[in-house]
C-alpha cells in the first residue's frame, strides 16, 4: 500500500512537470554571457550555465533534443590539444571548467575557456568538436545576486563583488547553485525555482561545518549532487575542506543556518572535484572525483543508513573515516558525467600527461 | 598536346598571379590580434568553405565566424589570435601564406597586495593582489606560492577552479585553505595550521602572464611577519570618527583599531540619517582608515555609522561571529547577521 502510494505520489509530480511549459519564457537574443563556470541540464534540451562574471544563471535552449539510446563510445587521447588547436592557441591558455552530458541527445558539452578569458561552449558529437554559438539564441536568466544593485560599486558602476560558481545542479524543477564570493568568506548555496520568475524567492543558505563537535565555521562547498535516500531528497556535498556530506532538501530554505550531517572524510591533501549517483541492478552509487585521490564508489545505501555524524564528538578517528567507499583504478579525474544509468564519461589527466576523454564500462559498478 | 601544355602553362600564371596580388592584414583591437583580412583581388565570388586557417601540423581548421565581402574575406577566430604562433592559410588546400601575430607588449607587474601590512595573525585567511594590467585567467595559482626558511609550503592556498577576479582581470582574490585554519578539521590536524606566530613568511607571485600572453619579469615578494591568532571579533565601538564639519563635503575618516579586509569593509560601511541611508562613497585608504565621501554637503544633525554583521578582520573573524566558534564556550550566535551602528553628531 505504502509503495502503491509512493507511485502515485511519483506519478502525479511527473505528470504535474510534463504539464509545464519550460520555455515559454524564453527570449530570442545575446545573453551576453561573460563566463561559463559550470553546466548543467535540464529537461527538452535547456543546459543551464552558471556565468560567475555575471553573477547570472542562463537557461538555454540547445535545441538538441533528438532523443537517443546508443552510446558513442568516446576514447579521444589530448583532449586539451584538440581543443587548442581548434581554437588556434596554446595548449597552457585552455581550461576545461565542466563538462555535462545532454540526456536526451548524449551529446557531450564542454565548459572551456581560454586565458583572455573568453568563455567557449563547445559540444562533442560524432566524433567531432563544434562551437555552440552564444549569440541570437532562445533563452531565459536569473540573477544571482539580489542585492547586487544595493552593492557598493566601482566608479564604472560594476560591483565590487566577484563571485566563482563552483557548481550547479539542476533536480526536479530547481536549480541549485554553490559558490564564493571575494567579500566574507561563506558559502552560497542557492536554490532557485526553474522556470525563473521574476522576484523570486531564493532559498540562500548557510552551510556550516562542524569539526568533532567544536568548531564551527561556514563551509564553501566544492561540488554536489542531489539524490534520494530513503524516499527522500537529499543533497550530496563536498566541501572544500574534504568532508563529505548530507542534508535534506527540505532544509533549503531561505536564510536557514543548514548543518550537513558529514558521513566521510575523504582524506587530507585532497578536495572533491565532481560527483554523479550511478544505479546498477538496484544499487544506488555515488562515484566522486578527487584532486589527490582516485575515483571512489560508495555505497548510497551505506550513506543513507549511516545514522552516526562525524561532527559529533568522537574519540580520534582515521583520516578517512565515516562510510566506506571503493577506489576505482581512475586517478586525476577531473571531470566526471552520467551517460546511461550504467555508464559515465570523464575527463582524465594520464600519468605521462595525456588529458584523455572516455566512457567507461559499467563494470566499475 | 601543345595546346594543352600552353593552357597549363597558363593557368599556373593565372594562379601565380592571383597569389601575389592577395593582401592580407591581421586586425587588432588594442594589443589583441582579432580578425584576419584577406583581399583576393582577382576573385570576386569567394567561397569561404576554400580556405581554411590553421595551426602548424594540425590539419584542423580554427574555429571562427567568417565574413566575406565581394573580394574580401575575414576571419574573426572565437579566440583572438595567440600572439608568436604560426598560423598558416590555405585555399582549396594549397598554401597561400603563414602570419605570426605579434606585439611589443611589456609584461605586468603587481601594484599592491592587500592588506597591505606585513603583520598578519596567525589564522590570516585571505589577500587580493592588485596588477598593473589585465592577467591571463586559468593558471593563477601555478603563479602565486608561500615560502618558510626557503622552502615552498604546499597546500598554502584554496586552489579554486574559477578563480576570483574583478571585471577588468586585474584584482584577484586568494583564499588561504580553510581547512588547514580551521582548528580541529582533519586537514588541520594532520598538516598543522599553514602559519605560526614569530615565524616570517614570504608569499611570492613569479611569471604570471598577461591576456596576451608576456610574463611578469621580476617576481613579487611579500613578506608576513606572523603575530599571535586573531580570536577577536571586531568591535566597532573601539573604531574612532574624524567628523567633517557641516555645510562640507569633506570626508568622514572611520579609523579601525585593526586592519580590516578591504573589499568587505568598502561594501559593508553605510552611513545614515534619521532612518535614511546618506547618499556617498566608503572607500579604503589603508588597512585601518575609511572614508567616507558625501554626495552632498553635510548637514548638521545627528548620524549613525552602519556596519554589517558580516564585516571581516584578516582573519574572518566579523562583527557578529568568530571565523570557527568554539561551540564548548557557548560562543554562537546563530540567529543571523544583525547591523552595528555607531552614533556620531556633525554640529552647526
Amino acid at each position: 500500500m505504502k509503495k502503491l502510494l509512493i507511485l502515485l505520489v511519483v506519478c502525479t509530480a511527473h505528470m504535474a512537470m510534463a504539464d509545464v511549459n519550460w520555455k515559454a519564457d524564453f527570449v530570442m537574443g545575446d545573453p551576453s554571457i561573460k563566463s561559463i563556470n559550470a553546466l548543467s541540464f535540464g529537461p527538452e534540451g535547456i543546459l543551464f550555465i552558471g556565468d560567475s562574471k555575471n553573477a547570472m544563471i542562463y537557461a538555454i535552449d540547445t535545441k538538441d533534443m533528438a532523443s537517443s539510446e546508443e552510446i558513442e563510445e568516446i576514447n579521444v587521447d589530448h583532449f586539451d590539444q584538440l581543443v587548442a588547436d581548434q581554437l588556434g592557441a596554446k595548449v597552457s591558455d585552455i581550461t576545461i571548467l565542466d563538462m555535462a552530458v545532454n540526456p536526451a541527445s548524449k551529446h557531450l558539452y564542454f565548459a572551456v575557456q581560454h586565458s583572455d578569458g573568453t568563455p567557449l561552449l563547445l559540444k562533442w558529437q560524432e566524433g567531432g568538436l563544434t562551437p555552440v554559438s552564444l549569440q541570437n539564441i532562445s533563452y531565459s536568466s536569473q540573477m544571482l545576486d539580489k542585492a547586487v544593485a544595493e552593492d557598493a560599486q566601482d566608479r564604472r558602476g560594476r560591483s565590487l563583488r566577484m563571485w566563482a560558481i563552483s557548481d550547479l545542479q539542476y533536480a526536479n524543477g530547481k536549480v541549485m547553485v554553490t559558490g564564493l564570493s571575494n567579500q566574507e568568506f561563506g558559502s552560497t548555496f542557492r536554490s532557485i525555482p526553474f522556470p525563473f520568475k521574476k522576484n523570486t524567492d531564493m532559498a540562500s543558505l548557510e552551510i556550516f561545518h562542524a569539526a568533532h563537535g567544536r568548531y564551527e565555521t561556514d563551509s564553501p562547498i566544492k561540488t554536489f549532487t542531489s539524490t534520494q535516500l530513503n524516499g527522500q531528497e537529499f543533497i550530496v556535498a563536498g566541501y572544500t575542506c574534504t568532508p563529505l556530506v548530507v542534508f535534506p532538501e527540505t532544509d533549503l530554505q531561505s536564510g536557514k543556518h543548514v548543518k550537513g550531517r558529514t558521513v566521510a572524510e575523504l582524506g587530507n591533501w585532497n578536495t572533491p572535484l565532481d560527483m554523479i549517483t550511478m544505479a546498477k541492478d538496484g544499487k544506488n552509487y555515488l562515484l566522486l572525483a578527487n584532486s589527490n585521490r582516485a575515483l571512489m564508489k560508495i555505497d548510497l545505501n551505506e550513506v543513507a543508513n549511516f545514522s552516526g555524524s562525524l561532527t559529533d564528538p568522537v574519540e580520534e578517528r582515521s583520516a578517512t573515516a565515516g562510510v566506506s567507499f571503493i577506489a576505482l583504478p581512475f586517478v586525476n579525474v577531473q571531470q566526471l558525467d552520467k551517460l546511461t544509468d550504467d555508464t559515465f564519461v570523464m575527463l582524465q589527466r594520464k600519468v605521462d600527461g595525456n588529458l584523455q576523454l572516455y566512457t567507461s564500462s559499467n563494470r566499475w559498478l | 598536346m601543345a595546346i594543352r601544355l600552353l593552357g597549363i602553362l597558363f593557368l599556373l600564371l593565372v594562379q601565380q598571379v592571383a597569389a601575389q596580388d592577395i593582401t592580407h592584414e591581421i586586425v587588432w583591437e588594442g594589443n589583441k590580434a582579432k580578425a584576419l583580412r584577406i583581399v583576393f583581388p582577382n576573385d570576386l565570388n569567394i567561397d569561404a568553405n576554400q580556405i581554411v586557417v590553421e595551426v602548424d601540423g594540425t590539419d584542423r581548421p580554427i574555429f571562427g565566424h567568417v565574413e566575406v565581402k565581394r573580394d574580401t574575406f575575414i576571419l574573426h577566430p572565437m579566440v583572438g589570435f595567440t600572439q608568436g604562433m604560426e598560423y598558416h592559410v590555405f585555399k582549396k588546400k594549397k598554401h597561400l601564406f603563414s602570419f605570426v601575430p605579434k606585439r611589443d607588449i611589456p609584461g605586468p607587474s603587481v601594484l599592491e597586495i592587500f592588506p597591505a601590512t606585513n603583520q598578519v595573525p596567525a589564522n590570516f585567511l585571505k589577500f587580493s593582489v592588485h596588477f598593473d594590467q589585465s592577467i591571463a585567467e586559468g593558471k593563477a595559482y601555478e603563479h602565486i606560492s608561500l615560502w618558510h626558511n626557503g622552502e615552498q609550503v604546499p597546500s598554502a592556498f584554496m586552489e579554486m577552479q574559477t578563480e576570483l577576479w574583478n571585471a577588468d582581470q586585474t584584482l584577484l582574490t586568494v583564499w588561504f585553505d580553510p581547512g588547514r585554519v580551521k582548528r580541529e578539521l582533519e586537514r588541520n590536524k594532520q598538516l598543522g595550521p599553514i602559519l605560526t606566530a614569530g615565524e616570517t613568511y614570504e608569499i611570492r607571485i613569479t611569471g604570471i602572464a598577461n591576456k596576451t600572453g608576456q610574463t611578469m619579469e621580476e617576481p613579487f615578494i611579500k613578506t608576513l611577519d606572523v603575530q599571535q591568532r586573531d580570536e577577536q571579533k571586531p568591535n566597532i565601538n573601539k573604531w574612532r570618527l574624524e567628523v567633517p564639519d557641516s555645510a562640507s563635503t569633506e570626508p568622514l575618516i572611520v579609523i579601525f583599531n585593526e586592519p580590516l579586509d578591504r573589499m568587505v569593509a568598502q561594501n559593508m560601511i553605510s552611513i545614515g540619517m534619521e532612518g535614511k541611508p546618506v547618499k556617498g562613497t566608503a572607500k579604503m585608504i589603508s588597512d585601518t582608515k575609511l572614508t567616507f565621501t558625501p554626495k552632498e554637503r553635510w548637514k548638521a544633525g545627528n548620524y549613525q555609522l552602519i556596519a554589517e554583521g558580516e564585516l571581516e578582520d584578516l582573519a574572518g573573524n566579523n562583527l557578529s561571529r568568530l571565523f570557527d566558534t568554539d561551540l564548548q564556550k557557548n560562543e554562537i550566535d546563530n540567529e543571523g547577521f544583525t547591523l552595528y551602528t555607531l552614533p556620531f553628531e556633525i554640529n552647526k
